[in-house]
Order: C-alpha cells, then structure tokens, then sequence
C-alpha cells in the first residue's frame, strides 16, 4: 500500500437551500472568496413545514441544492459566516447549514505543500 | 426539556464510522469497482453511490470575475463500517483509489454513533450486471 497523509484538523459544511433562488451560487462565490477551496453538490427534494401548506394535505415540495464544503478549523467559521450571509439565511424558509468535524482526510497533497506542512510540524516541535 | 438521560434505544445497533469518498474519475467508474472490492474484499456492504456535481480546487481555476468555474460530474461514495474496521477500510479505500493527482477526488472519515446492522438475504443468487463502459479515448 502507498503512504497516506491524513489530515484531521478539517470540518464538513452543509448547506441545504432552495434551488429556484439560485442561492446556491451566490454562497458558493462567498465560500470561494472566504478561502474554500472546493465544494460539491446535488439536487434534493425538501419536505417539512410546507407540507402544511398545500391544499387538502398535498405536500408543497420545492427542489433544493445540497452544497457540501470541506474547510480547515481556521477556515471554518469564515466560510459559515459568509455563506450565511450570501444566501440570506436568516429569512424564513431560506435554508440552513450545518457543520460536522471530520476525523480524517486524505486527499492529494502536492510535494510543495507537505514540505510547507514539515515545516510547520517542525517549528511547532521546537516551540 | 427533562434532565433525565433518554431511554435506551430498542433496536439494535453500534457505532460506526461513516467514509465518504467524492471521486473524479474522468468516466472510469471507480465508484463501481469501489463498491464490488469492499464487498468481495472486505465484506463491506452497507456502501451506496450517487452522483454530484463538483468545483475541485476552486480557488485555483481562473474565472471571469463573480463566475464559478464549470462544475464537472463526480461521484459520491458513502460507506458505513463498524469502528474497530475503520482503519483498515480507510486505508483500503484511498489505496484502492489511488488519489495520485491534484482533483482526483478526495476521501474523508466522520463518526456515525449509532447504526442499524444490515445483512443480505441468503440464497439469492447475484444478478447479472453489465459493466459499465470504458470513457472513449
């Protein structure tokens, strides 16, 4: 087997937003400018409160985006804030966040960045 | 809100660890051979695929300014194994998937405090299954 870095010091922001305000783009232009560096997503379909609404017990249903950002603990409550603010989350019904930490990570770490990352362990070691 | 500590649950379960891979794979359907090795393997079945879209390394992608870059197709692997596998399966999924270039995907490990078990009905033979096809050249 190869050797793998893992990484620990990381966190997985979800965001869960209506798909006909285009929200999801806007937060993502923000979590980008926070310092995320990638994102993924998908379509959902939301049930809840709405299915109050519709006519004679007929759930409303509304498409939702599904945003999943993974972020480092320095990054983390940046991304959120800015992703809170560009989507508007604070109107009723505009969608929510949410955030759960990540054990471990292991991804593709070019050379440059592990001898930054050696570095860092070393000044940390001799402090 | 009461101080009293909840009920035990009724139905039975543990705690496990749930790995998530987003795999980039250019048409190699890696998610599939992914999910037939932990189950011949490792005997993992409780793993599911869907599809997703992806911004990989988005800071790094030269945009027009306010625009996000393309997002590309990537696949989203969940797999849920007992604590005490975890390591072993971690370590078999980043080796199964290589992950040897920038955007190639990413794997990554959260607790999941409790789980329901899950088996597979005996006696039932495999279902014929066509492979998926290779990306054009």
């Amino acid at each position: 087997m190869s050797k793998i870095t893992y990484l620990t010091d990381s966190w997985m922001i979800t965001c869960v937003v209506s798909s006909a305000t285009k929200q999801s783009e806007k937060m993502l232009l923000a979590a980008r400018d926070a310092g995320a560096k990638g994102a993924v997503g998908h379509y959902a379909k939301g049930y809840g409160a709405r299915e109050r609404l519709g006519a004679l017990g007929i759930a409303v249903e509304t498409d939702k985006d599904v945003l999943g950002l993974l972020v480092s603990s320095e990054q983390r409550d940046t991304v959120v804030e800015a992703m809170f603010k560009a989507g508007e989350l604070d109107r009723p019904g505009a969608g929510y966040i949410y955030v759960m930490p990540i054990e471990r990570l292991a991804t593709f770490i070019p050379e440059s960045i592990m001898s930054r990352l050696r570095e860092d362990d070393r000044v940390r070691q001799a402090l | 809100m009461s101080g009293q500590s909840p009920a035990p649950l009724e139905v039975p379960g543990e705690p496990c660890k749930l790995i998530t891979a987003v795999l980039q794979d250019g048409g190699k359907h890696l998610h599939v051979s992914l999910k037939k090795a932990l189950r011949a393997k490792k005997a993992v079945i409780r793993a599911n695929s869907t599809s997703c879209l992806s911004l990989s390394v988005v800071a790094l992608q030269k945009t027009k300014p306010g625009k996000l870059p393309q997002p590309t197709l990537a696949h989203f692997v969940e797999i849920l194994v007992p604590e005490a596998e975890a390591d072993d399966v971690f370590a078999f999924v980043c080796d199964h998937l290589g992950l040897q270039e920038l955007g190639s995907g990413l794997v990554f490990q959260q607790a999941a405090p409790f789980c329901t078990p899950y088996s597979l009905p005996e006696g039932v033979p495999e279902e014929a299954r066509a492979e998926p096809s290779a990306p054009a050249a």
